[in-house]
C-alpha cells in the first residue's frame, strides 16, 4: 500500500516539477538532463557556501580540543535549515492536499496516507541535510584526523537528523493548521507568521559569517553553552570521539520525537483534514456592485489570487519584501565605511545587488501554473490571451516595482550619486524588475504545471520558478561581467549605460515573444 | 447560431473527433449524447475556443471561432463538466468579475444576480468564499454566471450533475425560457430521459464520429431515446 502511494507521490513530484502532465508531451532526455543539472547546480551553490563556513572553523576547533562542538554546531545549523525548509511544505502536503479526501475514501489506512506524505517530506529534508552534511564532513576530514567509528557516527547522525527535524516541522504545521482554521484572514496571518519566520532565518544566514568568525575565536565559550544541552553534547561527542554509546543515546533522542509525532498526527489526521472552518459564515446583503473595466477586472483577479495565498506571497514576493526592507535600512548601514571599495564601484555593485534581490521575486514565474483547473474560466472569456498575460505582468510590476523604487531611494540616500550615476541608479534596477517579470512569465509559459495538488507545488517547486531564479541571477552575473569588461575601455557610468540599454533591448524581445509565441503557448494549454 | 463543419481534433495519433458536422438554429435546445470518451467534451471545448482543433470550422452566429475568437466568446457562455471556479473569490466577487468582463451594467447585474440567486436559493451564500461551496453550489454559481451576461448561445457539459432536484427543475425552465427568447443551447448529458423531454434536437456521437442527428422525433421514432442509443451502441460493439 505504502509503495503504491509513494509511487503516486514521486510521480506527482516529477510531473509538478517538469510540468509535463498537462502538456501530454513526453519528456525528452535533454530536458531531463537539463532539470537534473539545474537542481545539482542549486544544491552545489549551497553546498559550497556551507563548505566556506565549516572550513573556517574545523581546524581551530580541532586544535582547541573542541571537535564535539564543531559537530554540535553542524547539528544545530543542519536542523535549522531542514526545519525552515520544510515547515510550510509540511503544512501544504499534509493538511491542504487536494487529494486528501479522495484517498481517505479509499480502503487505505490513514497511517499509510500520512506515511507516504511524511516519506516524501523526509526525502526533501534529506536533500537539505546532505547539502550541509557533505561539506561539513569534507571540511572536517580535510583538516582533522578521522576514524572509522567517528565516520559511522557522522553517517548515522546525518541520516537521523532529518527524522528529528521532520517531527518538529509536522507538529508545527499541525498547530499552524489548527490555528488558521479559526481565523478569517488566514492568508494575512500565515503571511505575517511566515515573514517573521523567514526574517529570522535570513538574519541568521546574513549574520553567519560574523558568527562563525566569532565562534572560531571563542570555541571554549561555545562549548560551555552547547555542553549544557545534553543531546547536542552527545551528538558532537559521538562523532568527534567515535563514542558509540553516546551515538545510541543520540539516536534514541532523535528517533523518539519522530515516532511520537507520527503517532499523534496519525491519530488526529482525519479530524484535522476534514474539519470545517471554525469561522462563522458571512451572510450576503444585496448592494449595488462597483463596475470595473476589463483590464481592471483582470488585474484585480490576479491581485486577489496573489493576496489569497500566503504560500504565493512568501515564495513569489519575497524578493520584493527584502528590497523594501533593505531599501529602508540601506541609508543607515554606512556601507562606504564598512566595505572599502574604489569610489566608482559602490553604485554598480549596489545596483547589481538590488537586481539580484529583485530576481527573487517570481510572481510571473508561477502565475500561469497557479491558475490550475480554473484555466477554463479565462480561456472561455471574451478577453485576448495577450490581455490576460499583460495582467500577470502588471501584477508583478505593481508589487516588485514600488519595492525596487524604495531600494533605489535607499541607494541614492546612501551613496548620493550625481549625474549619469543617478540615472543608472534609477533606471537599471527598474529595467531589471521588468526583465524579472518577463523572464518569469516566459519560463512559466514554457513549463506550466496546472495539475498541482497543493499550490506550494506551483509557487515554490515548479521548474519555471527555479529556471526564472537561475536566469535572473545568471543575467546579473553577465551584467556585472560585461560592465567590468567595458569599464576597462570607457568610464564606468558609460559602461553601465550600455549594460542597461542591452537589458532594455532584451526586455523588448521577451515582451514581443510573449505577445506572439507566449500567447500561442498559453492557448495551447486548453 | 452554431455551425460545426467537418470538425477534426487529434491528440497525438488518437482521433478524438472525426469529421463532425452539426448545426444548431436559434431557439433550439440541442442534446449531445455519447459514451464516456466519445468526444463530447472535446467538441464542446472546441466550440468555446478553449481547445484548438486540427481541421474543420466552427461558426457562432456567423463568426469563426478560429478567426474571431473574441467575437464568438462574447456571444456564448460555457459551463464545464466540473465547475472549478476561483476559490479565492466570494460568490458575489466571482459574479462581479464575470459581469465586468462581459460589460454588464451595475443595475442589470444587480437585477439578474438577484433573480437567479433567488431561483437557486444561493443569495445568502454569495458572500462566502467559493472554496466553502459544495459541488452543487459551485454548479449553481457557474450557471448564474453563464446567464448573467445574456449570451445568445449557452454550451454546457453535463450541467445537471451535482444539482438537487429543485435546482435541476429551475435549470430546465431557464433553458426553455432562454430558447423561447431566441437563444440556443448545446449541452451534453448522460441522462437520456432529460434529453428526451427537454431537447428539440439531438446528436449521438461514438468514437468521435457522428452516428445520428436530427429532431427528437426523427431520431427516436416510436421508441425511446435510450432504446435508440443502446441499439446504436450495440450495432457498433
Amino acid at each position: 500500500m505504502l509503495k503504491a502511494l509513494m509511487r503516486v507521490r514521486l510521480a506527482a513530484m516529477r510531473s509538478w516539477f517538469t510540468g509535463m502532465s498537462r502538456s501530454k508531451r513526453k519528456q525528452t532526455k535533454a530536458k531531463t538532463i537539463g532539470f537534473a543539472f539545474l537542481i545539482l547546480y542549486a544544491a552545489a551553490a549551497y553546498a559550497f557556501m556551507f563548505y566556506g563556513y565549516f572550513s573556517m572553523i574545523s581546524r581551530p576547533y580541532y586544535e582547541a580540543g573542541l571537535g564535539w562542538t564543531y559537530f554540535s554546531m553542524f547539528a544545530v545549523t543542519d536542523f535549522a535549515l531542514m526545519f525552515i525548509g520544510s515547515i510550510f511544505t509540511a503544512k501544504a502536503q499534509l493538511y491542504e492536499a487536494k487529494d486528501n479526501e479522495l484517498l481517505l475514501s479509499m480502503p487505505i489506512p490513514p497511517s499509510a496516507i500520512l506515511g507516504s506524505r511524511m516519506l516524501t517530506l523526509l526525502l526533501i529534508n534529506l536533500a537539505f541535510d546532505l547539502m550541509m552534511a557533505v561539506p561539513a564532513g569534507i571540511a572536517w576530514a580535510q583538516f582533522c584526523p578521522v576514524h572509522v567509528s567517528g565516520i559511522l557516527a557522522f553517517v548515522a547522525i546525518t541520516l537521523l537528523l532529518p527524522l528529528f527535524s521532520l517531527a518538529l516541522s509536522v507538529l508545527f504545521a499541525w498547530l499552524l493548521s489548527l490555528l488558521t482554521r479559526r481565523i478569517r484572514r488566514k492568508s494575512l496571518f500565515s503571511t505575517v507568521f511566515s515573514l517573521a519566520f523567514l526574517g529570522a532565518y535570513f538574519v541568521l544566514v546574513a549574520q553567519m559569517q560574523t558568527m562563525i568568525t566569532k565562534l572560531a575565536q571563542s570555541g571554549t565559550a561555545v562549548a560551555e553553552r552547547l555542553g549544557g544541552v545534553a543531546l547536542l553534547y552527545w551528538i558532537g561527542k559521538s562523532i568527534a570521539d567515535g563514542d558509540l554509546l553516546l551515538l545510541l543515546f543520540s539516536a534514541v533522542c532523535l528517533v523518539l520525537p519522530f515516532v511520537l509525532a507520527y503517532w499523534l498526527i496519525s491519530k488526529t489526521f482525519i479530524r484535522t483534514v476534514t474539519a470545517k472552518s471554525g469561522v462563522a459564515a458571512v451572510v450576503y446583503k444585496e448592494t449595488m456592485q462597483k463596475v470595473s473595466g476589463v483590464s481592471s477586472a483582470l488585474y484585480q483577479r490576479e491581485l486577489r489570487r496573489f493576496l489569497s495565498s500566503s504560500a504565493y506571497i512568501i515564495n513569489a514576493g519575497f524578493g520584493a519584501v527584502v528590497l523594501a526592507v533593505g531599501g529602508v535600512a540601506l541609508p543607515f548601514l554606512n556601507i562606504q565605511e564598512k566595505v572599502p571599495l574604489p569610489g566608482n564601484l559602490y553604485s554598480p555593485i549596489l545596483i547589481l545587488t538590488i537586481c539580484m534581490i529583485s530576481g527573487m521575486t517570481t510572481i510571473t514565474a508561477a502565475s500561469v501554473s497557479i491558475e490550475g483547473n480554473t484555466l477554463w474560466v479565462a480561456r472561455s472569456m471574451p478577453v485576448s490571451s495577450a490581455d490576460l498575460l499583460r495582467a500577470k505582468l502588471l501584477l508583478h510590476l505593481s508589487i516588485a516595482g514600488p519595492a525596487t523604487v524604495i531600494a533605489e531611494a535607499g541607494l541614492i540616500l546612501a551613496l548620493k550619486p550625481s549625474g549619469t550615476d543617478l540615472i543608472w541608479c534609477l533606471l537599471t534596477p527598474l529595467a531589471f524588475t521588468g526583465f524579472t517579470a518577463l523572464a518569469g512569465l516566459v519560463a512559466n509559459l514554457h513549463y506550466p504545471n496546472l495539475d498541482w495538488t497543493n499550490e506550494t507545488q506551483a509557487v515554490k517547486n515548479g521548474a519555471s520558478v527555479l529556471i526564472a531564479l537561475c536566469v535572473c541571477w545568471v543575467t546579473v552575473l553577465a551584467m556585472g561581467g560585461a560592465g567590468y569588461g567595458l569599464a576597462r575601455l570607457m568610464p564606468m557610468s558609460m559602461a553601465m549605460g550600455i549594460v542597461t540599454a542591452l537589458l532594455i533591448l532584451v526586455c523588448r524581445l521577451l515582451y514581443r515573444w510573449i505577445l506572439t509565441g507566449g500567447v500561442a503557448a498559453y492557448e495551447r494549454l486548453g | 447560431m452554431l455551425k460545426i463543419e467537418h470538425l477534426t481534433k487529434k491528440f497525438g495519433n488518437k482521433v478524438a473527433v472525426d469529421d463532425l458536422t452539426l448545426s444548431i438554429a436559434p431557439g433550439e435546445i440541442y442534446g449531445f449524447i455519447g459514451h464516456n470518451g466519445a468526444g463530447k467534451t472535446t467538441t464542446i471545448k472546441a466550440c468555446c475556443g478553449i481547445l484548438q482543433f486540427d481541421a474543420g470550422e466552427i461558426l457562432i452566429d456567423g463568426h469563426s471561432i478560429k478567426d474571431e475568437p473574441l467575437a464568438c466568446k462574447r456571444l456564448l457562455a460555457y459551463i464545464p463538466d466540473n465547475p472549478d471556479l476561483y476559490d479565492y473569490l466570494s460568490g458575489i466577487q466571482y459574479l462581479d468579475f464575470i459581469a465586468d468582463v462581459y460589460g454588464v451594467s451595475a443595475a442589470e447585474r444587480k437585477e439578474r444576480i438577484h433573480e437567479y440567486a433567488e431561483k437557486f436559493a444561493l443569495t445568502g451564500d454569495l458572500a462566502q468564499p467559493v472554496s466553502a461551496y459544495s459541488h452543487g453550489m459551485k454548479q449553481k454559481l457557474a450557471i448564474i454566471s453563464a446567464w448573467l451576461h445574456t449570451p445568445k448561445l449557452i454550451v454546457m457539459d453535463e450541467p445537471f450533475v451535482g444539482l438537487d432536484p429543485i435546482a435541476s427543475h429551475q435549470l430546465k425552465e431557464m433553458m426553455r425560457t432562454h430558447c423561447d427568447a431566441g437563444g440556443s443551447i448545446f449541452f451534453s448529458t448522460h441522462v437520456l430521459e432529460v434529453a428526451e423531454k427537454l431537447c428539440d434536437k439531438v446528436a449521438i456521437i461514438r468514437q468521435g464520429k457522428l452516428v445520428v442527428s436530427g429532431s427528437m422525433e426523427e431520431v427516436k421514432g416510436d421508441t425511446s431515446l435510450e432504446d435508440v442509443f443502446l441499439e446504436l451502441e450495440g450495432d457498433h460493439a
